[in-house]
């Protein structure tokens, strides 16, 4: 997936960084994040969430530790939640929902059914991820390809709010098979391809079937059976 | 065969018979201004030498030998006539023994009260201009006086029987009177009074001073204190110049006694007195020049003193009301704060300590301190001037509350109370923790207040350093973004947290104490070190140690 635009289309996430938009707007002071003068290679990006509940920096992690870059990241992370806004609660709605997305490049390989597969290179350090100090670290590979950054969508969605495109799902044809052999055969039990009504309770207690009892055993032997 | 200067001074020294331990009746500041018009004389091109508190307040012999006695007094009431009448008669006191020398009877003495009284006391003179109130008494009046004294004073056959325990001050000066008055002394006496009102508000008045130091040293030696800026240069001069009058008036003497040292506030010999109170207008001068511009290892040291005595001058200047026992508490927590700073800034390790914690500069900037010629640290502290008194100034004021809110308080006994040494924890090397009863917090730091023009980049060096330092609290004087101060940040804040355990918005200080990873700003709103602040002390145990708030702002 497109990650920068995936951040957008979604339509409630918009970037900090972005000239357009007045920081006042939001009552934060950006600086005690980072200093917007100086460069910062690792830096991609900034996101805030629509309802400014959640808070994504965009990292590329391609250093020598990436750990440390995390623990630097933290440090302005606390400054920020102390001093970022005169307003603190600003701050506290988003102070515990910090994201540190971590990319660092990935090798890609050959093009298999249409999708890019990358590999993942073995050296990349990823023990931060298990890290609850200031922040959550997601790492993820990327590549680019006509100036975006791709992430492939079994990686991205460790991203809290990516979900999978239901049309990009292709299902196996031997998962299918198997699948099928697993469904009750549609004619000997029909009954249960169509709702069943459930007879009300009958004045006096007694709670009515909902199966007959040839329906019941036919559905007892159909769990049972290990096929 | 004596030479012409030792016949001088020992007339000078003759002088100075029957001189009882002279008490600072105009208190604290009396003893300020008396030392400040010492300075005064020492600047003037023709002082050969100035005494404190030696014949007169001040006595200045000049280069054409004629002698000058200076009383100084400072009014915080009204200047009248009859104050002027006694000031009369013990000046005539001096002039008369010093006119018993041959030396004397041939030079010129002139006679001087130097007074200073507030501004709320000043007449409108014939042009409607308000000036100080200066009374000259009236010659008759004056005559009248000194015959009924010298009535009964005993005549003496010489000066030293003044020496004698039997003579106290009164009887002594009547003693003088009967001796050696005569209508022509009284006469000359009278004829050369002067009397000399400083017609400017005290603050300005050392301020001048300060710039005359200034030019005076640069005249005469050249550019100081290069980049500092002029009032600053006039204040650390002051300051510098102002230690020096005060080693005069150390009463201890060092002497040697079967070949050991010990110290003993017995003089052998009034030449020694003299030697002692004598401060040459070259020597001081060049003195003066060498500590500023002599780079030895007490450079930093000398130069941070002198910020301090400058700052203990100005709260007295600005707090007129202070009373005199307040005046004096202070008075000895400056001279403890001097100690304490003398022997930490005489290393490079206790110079980064002090700092590491009066700097807005960044991380890389203290740690490159180390490698600093000794100017560039001296001017790394001169840059940090309004921040080194930002800290001293709410440190004091700190101690004196609580010196001033103790039950029971008695100099004597709690007088570790005014020494910083007692709050601050040794065993912290990088910055000067403190700690203080009654506060929950154990490592407090005390910051400067910043400038709102960079208030931005100062908190974020200030977070940077103190983030690997982890004092519990800071006492940050801050201003919000309308720039009123103290209504800023103020409350629990974190160094760290984990985002696995949501802490609540209102925590119980107590239940964080131990915790290493949280930190509490206090704006210190409710601590006054500014004009008329000084003269009453805040409770800090029900703001500044509280857990909550006064105004109950933001936790």
């Amino acid at each position: 997936m497109r990650l920068i635009e995936e951040f957008t289309k979604k339509g409630y996430y918009h970037s900090i960084l972005d000239k357009e938009r007045s920081l006042s707007d939001d009552k934060l002071s950006i600086e005690y994040l980072y200093d917007p003068e100086e460069a910062r290679e690792e830096l991609i990006d900034i996101f805030l969430s629509k309802h400014g509940d959640e808070l994504f920096i965009v990292l590329k992690g391609d250093v020598k530790n990436p750990g440390e870059l995390c623990r630097w990241w933290d440090k302005r992370i606390s400054r920020f939640m102390s001093f970022g806004s005169s307003d603190y609660s600003i701050l506290r709605k988003f102070k515990y929902n910090v994201i540190q997305l971590v990319l660092y490049s990935g090798v890609s390989e050959t093009i298999i059914d249409g999708k890019t597969r990358i590999k993942i290179p073995k050296e990349i350090n990823r023990e931060e991820e298990g890290s609850v100090q200031v922040s959550r670290k997601i790492f993820l590979p990327y590549t680019e390809e006509g100036g975006q950054i791709v992430i492939p969508d079994e990686e991205a969605v460790e991203i809290p709010f990516y979900l999978i495109p239901l049309e990009d799902f292709h299902a196996k044809s031997t998962d299918i098979d198997e699948l099928e052999a697993c469904v009750p055969d549609e004619e000997e039990m029909a009954f249960l391809y169509s709702k069943i009504a459930i007879p009300r309770k009958k004045a006096g207690g007694i709670m009515p079937l909902g199966f007959n009892d040839e329906q019941f055993e036919k559905t007892k032997e159909w769990l049972l059976n290990e096929n | 065969m004596s030479s012409n200067n030792d016949v001088r001074d020992i007339a000078i020294q003759i002088g100075s018979f029957g001189e009882k331990n002279r008490d600072a009746s105009g208190g604290i500041r009396g003893f300020e201004f008396q030392n400040l018009i010492a300075i005064e004389e020492l600047v003037k091109n023709d002082t050969n030498y100035v005494c404190c508190e030696y014949l007169e307040d001040v006595t200045t012999v000049k280069t054409d030998e004629t002698c000058r006695i200076i009383q100084a007094k400072y009014y915080t009431t009204n200047f009248t006539k009859e104050m002027s009448k006694e000031v009369y008669l013990e000046v005539y006191s001096e002039y008369l023994k010093l006119k018993t020398t041959a030396f004397y009877q041939k030079k010129q003495i002139e006679p001087v009260l130097n007074v200073f009284v507030p501004k709320k006391f000043w007449i409108e003179d014939s042009n409607h201009k308000l000036c100080p109130p200066v009374f000259y008494p009236d010659e008759t009046e004056v005559k009248s006086l000194v015959e009924a004294k010298a009535k009964n004073g005993k005549i003496l056959k010489d000066l030293s029987e003044l020496d004698l325990d039997k003579y106290r001050k009164e009887e002594g000066q009547a003693a003088v009177f009967a001796t050696y008055s005569t209508n022509q002394l009284l006469k000359d006496y009278l004829s050369e009074f002067l009397i000399d009102c400083k017609n400017k508000e005290f603050v300005e008045y050392r301020e001048l001073l300060g710039e005359s130091l200034v030019n005076t040293l640069e005249d005469n030696y050249g550019k100081v204190l290069n980049g500092v800026g002029d009032c600053d240069k006039g204040r650390i001069l002051l300051g510098l110049a102002y230690q020096m009058i005060l080693e005069t008036f150390d009463r201890f003497i060092i002497l040697k006694k079967d070949g050991k040292e010990y110290k003993t506030t017995k003089f052998p010999s009034k030449k020694q007195v003299f030697d002692r109170k004598r401060i040459t207008r070259d020597e001081f001068l060049k003195r003066l020049y060498k500590t500023v511009s002599v780079s030895d290892e007490q450079l930093v040291s000398r130069t941070i003193i002198a910020m301090v005595e400058s700052v203990f001058l100005e709260i007295l200047d600005y707090n007129e009301d202070m009373a005199d026992t307040n005046q004096f508490l202070l008075e000895q927590i400056k001279i403890n704060t001097i100690e304490w700073l003398r022997s930490m800034l005489a290393t490079i390790d206790g110079q980064i300590r002090f700092y590491n914690t009066v700097t807005l500069e960044n991380k890389d900037r203290v740690e490159s301190y180390n490698d600093k010629s000794i100017e560039n640290r001296r001017d790394a502290f001169l840059k940090s001037y309004n921040h080194v008194v930002s800290f001293i100034k709410y440190f004091w004021k700190i101690m004196y509350n609580l010196c001033l809110k103790k039950n029971d308080f008695d100099i004597d006994q709690d007088k570790d109370w005014l020494d910083p040494k007692r709050y601050v924890i040794e065993g912290e090397k990088r910055y000067i923790c403190l700690r203080f009863e009654g506060d929950f917090s154990k490592r407090t730091v005390i910051l400067p207040q910043y400038a709102n023009d960079e208030r931005k980049k100062q908190i974020i060096n200030h977070y940077d350093r103190m983030h690997e330092l982890r004092p519990k609290k800071w006492c940050w004087p801050n201003y919000s973004n309308n720039g009123e101060v103290g209504s800023g940040n103020r409350g629990m804040f974190d160094y760290q947290y984990s985002i696995a355990e949501i802490k609540k918005e209102k925590e119980l200080i107590s239940r964080i104490e131990d915790d290493e990873d949280t930190f509490y700003i206090e704006c210190m709103k409710c601590i006054g070190i500014d004009i008329d602040e000084w003269t009453d002390a805040e409770d800090c145990k029900s703001c500044i140690f509280s857990e909550k708030c006064k105004e109950d702002r933001r936790p």
